[in-house]
């Protein structure tokens, strides 16, 4: 099947926020498997990827729900330039839920893409 | 000529609070943590720009995003007592249980008058004196 490579963000904003919602947290509790970090380096990995993320400021509130929900937590550390950071690190139940979506996501991913046509060549 | 300091500060003061008032309703603690994450996220990113001017404190300020756009993402999973559109759901919801009581009592007060009719008749014709003509007489 053939793409043309137009961008379709302008055209379905709602779509893409649709489906940052349910994939975001995960992309969070990945960076966060690799590394603890702080608030602003988090939210510039995540919003480097310019599809993954439109406002930098609304990362924090699921930050915050990460660590609400027991899947993330923080702890201030000093640190050598300024004021003391909060630090975020994932948890034993990050993990498994982390795991439990990798496991869903391959699957789910796999038939959208046999049936939508956009299995990579 | 950049003035770092006080315009910028303003500007960001300006922000928070705006933040703050979109925030309303939700859990104050939920609130102040945002505001304090938002206020260090800002405070990190004004480390890290060459100059610290107006300017640079607007782009900081633009990628966070707008405050009704923070507020709605905070608010996204919550459940927020009566937004306006939950108020016009309300409403919706009320006027539909409003009319389905309104059928349902018509339905049950003819349902009592047959009944009330028919149990008198059944009583006149126990009685042997079962006369539809004469029944609204008596």
């Amino acid at each position: 099947m053939s793409h043309g490579s137009v961008c379709c963000m302008e055209n379905s904003p709602d779509l893409a926020s649709l489906l940052r919602r349910g994939t975001l947290e995960f992309c969070i509790l990945a960076l966060l498997e690799k590394e603890d970090q702080y608030g602003i380096q988090l939210v510039r990995t995540i919003g480097a990827e310019r599809s993954l993320v439109v406002s930098e400021g609304t990362l924090y509130p699921l930050l915050s729900r990460l660590r609400r929900s027991g899947r993330a937590e923080t702890t201030w550390r000093e640190s050598s330039t300024g004021p003391p950071r909060r630090y975020y690190s994932i948890t034993d139940s990050g993990r498994a839920a982390l795991d439990h979506f990798r496991f869903e996501w391959t699957a789910y991913r796999d038939a959208v893409d046999h049936i939508v046509g956009t299995e990579p060549r | 000529m950049s003035t770092p300091g006080r315009s910028s500060d303003a500007i960001i003061d300006t922000y928070l609070r705006d933040v703050e008032r979109a925030l309303i309703g939700l859990p104050s603690l939920q609130k102040d943590e945002l505001l304090a994450d938002l206020s260090a996220h800002i405070e990190s990113a004004r480390e890290t720009v060459s100059e610290d001017s107006e300017a640079e404190v607007r782009q900081i300020l633009d990628r966070l995003g707008s405050p009704e756009t923070v507020a709605a993402a905070a608010r996204g999973d919550e459940p927020v007592p009566a937004s306006p559109r939950h108020r016009w759901l309300n409403r919706r919801v009320a006027v539909v249980i409003g009319v389905g009581i309104a059928i349902v009592m018509a339905v049950a007060l003819i349902f009592l008058l047959l009944l009330i009719s028919s149990s008198s008749s059944m009583s006149r014709i126990e009685a042997g004196g079962f006369d539809w003509g004469q029944k609204s007489c008596l």
